[in-house]
């Protein structure tokens, strides 16, 4: 779904460090350190705020859009 | 009712067993080889110090709060050992800062959250 | 400067990268034949790759475009470089019987994320960046007694500490779920995690069932608090290394 896309790119941005950085073989060769929660890349805590503020604000909408939805599919409303 | 030395000993095991975890889950996660090319071994060891000090940083950070939520310490004891680990935690913000990136994309990303340090 | 060999996955088919696929700062992508594994690589201009936003989404788009142009690939991690492509060779030679023996685990599938958001979080994740004042206005306690910044720091930390259980906790109640009602189709999958605020469990799916196992997760409504999304399909980033 369209909206979904600008709804959830932090959420995204969260996972795709996630998984790019935390997970994957390794094989050999110089990595990039990174354990859990911990790296030195300094976006992580603001993408934090960002994923949970955008996650609960996109559930909110989810929620109003249901309640206004008669099977329509639901047109993000901007904030 | 235990007393302080019990707790203290007790905390302190919790502590002993949190860093062979987390530090052990950092060997894990090591290369096997750290570029030793001259120009760059510097920046790779600071790193790799860098992610140490972090790793038992945040041990020390949940440890500290299992005591004080535990009731083990005085106000003034929670007090000045908040304090020590803030300031810790301020000095590796801006150490982890200088090797930080920004990146235009993140700018974007980030939205209303406005600009990244 | 010295070159350098990226490596972005493995993989088990002789697919090579279409000539249009730029990988880490737009270096065109190429195939390296490895005995009969094939690796998908680029030049890059050092051993050092530093981690920025673009460069994580072009390692990603590498091995979606990998995804899906045959075989399942083994993506590698982020950052794996070596000084040219003959260690690359070596490197992947020796571990190239760990690397079949997960390629054959992952053939035929794709990775799903199941993040989990609880919609009534007491706090946001920990932001040691937020300005610390002397007497923060919420947390003066009951006795009308100022806390110090030290206490304040503490306080938000257990505050953040719970906040993590709680998703976790809410996470692997939901992954229970799901893993009962999609026992069929799902191959395998993961604890859940909680790190840089995300809760989420990976799984891992044969190609055909990802609409249906989509169909699950709407069907699975713990409750009105909880809200799952389902991201992917990605290369099985996390059934590519160890257990």
């Amino acid at each position: 779904m369209p909206g979904d896309v600008v709804d959830n790119a932090p959420l995204e941005l969260s996972d795709l460090i996630n998984r790019v950085l935390d997970k994957g073989a390794v094989i050999a060769g110089s990595v990039t350190i990174s354990v859990g929660d911990i790296d030195l890349i300094q976006l992580d805590l603001t993408v934090v705020l960002t994923a949970i503020e955008t996650a609960r604000s996109a559930e909110r909408r989810r929620r109003e859009a249901r309640e206004d939805a008669d099977g329509d599919v639901p047109v993000l409303r901007p904030e | 009712m235990p007393d302080d030395s019990e707790v203290r000993h007790t905390g302190d095991e919790d502590l002993r067993q949190e860093l062979e975890t987390k530090l052990s889950a950092l060997a894990r996660a090591l290369p096997d080889r750290i570029d030793a090319d001259p120009e760059r071994v510097e920046q790779g060891l600071a790193r790799l110090v860098l992610t140490v000090i972090e790793v038992v940083r945040k041990v020390l950070e949940h440890q500290a709060v299992r005591r004080m939520d535990g009731g083990g310490l005085t106000a003034d004891e929670v007090e000045r050992l908040g304090l020590t680990l803030l300031k810790l935690d301020e000095r590796m913000q801006q150490l982890k800062g200088a090797f930080g990136l920004t990146d235009e994309d993140l700018q974007i990303d980030l939205g209303p959250l406005g600009r990244l340090r | 400067m010295p070159m350098a060999t990226y490596l972005y996955c493995v993989r088990s088919d002789p697919v090579s990268p279409a000539d249009w696929l730029a990988g880490i700062d737009g270096a065109r992508v190429r195939a390296l034949e490895v005995d009969d594994l094939i690796a998908w690589v680029s030049d890059a201009g050092s051993t050092t790759v530093e981690p920025t936003v673009a460069r994580l989404k072009a390692h990603d788009a590498v091995c979606a475009a990998a995804l899906e142009s045959g075989e399942t690939p083994l993506p590698v991690r982020f950052g794996q470089t070596f000084a040219e492509d003959g260690a690359t060779i070596a490197g992947i030679q020796s571990r190239a019987r760990e690397l079949r023996a997960r390629l054959a685990r992952v053939a035929g599938c794709v990775e799903l994320r199941v993040v989990v958001t609880i919609g009534q979080d007491a706090d946001p994740a920990p932001s040691t960046s937020e300005p610390i004042d002397a007497s923060p206005p919420g947390d003066a306690s009951s006795a009308g007694e100022i806390e110090g910044p030290g206490t304040a720091f503490l306080r938000r930390l257990a505050r953040a500490g719970r906040a993590d259980l709680a998703r976790e906790t809410g996470c692997e109640e939901v992954r229970r779920a799901i893993r009962a009602a999609a026992k069929m189709i799902i191959v395998d999958q993961q604890r859940c995690e909680t790190v840089r605020g995300l809760a989420y469990f990976p799984v891992l799916v044969r190609h055909d069932d990802v609409a249906a196992f989509r169909d699950v997760v709407t069907d699975t409504l713990p409750s009105q608090a909880i809200h799952l999304s389902v991201l992917g399909p990605f290369a099985p980033y996390s059934f590519a290394a160890d257990a």
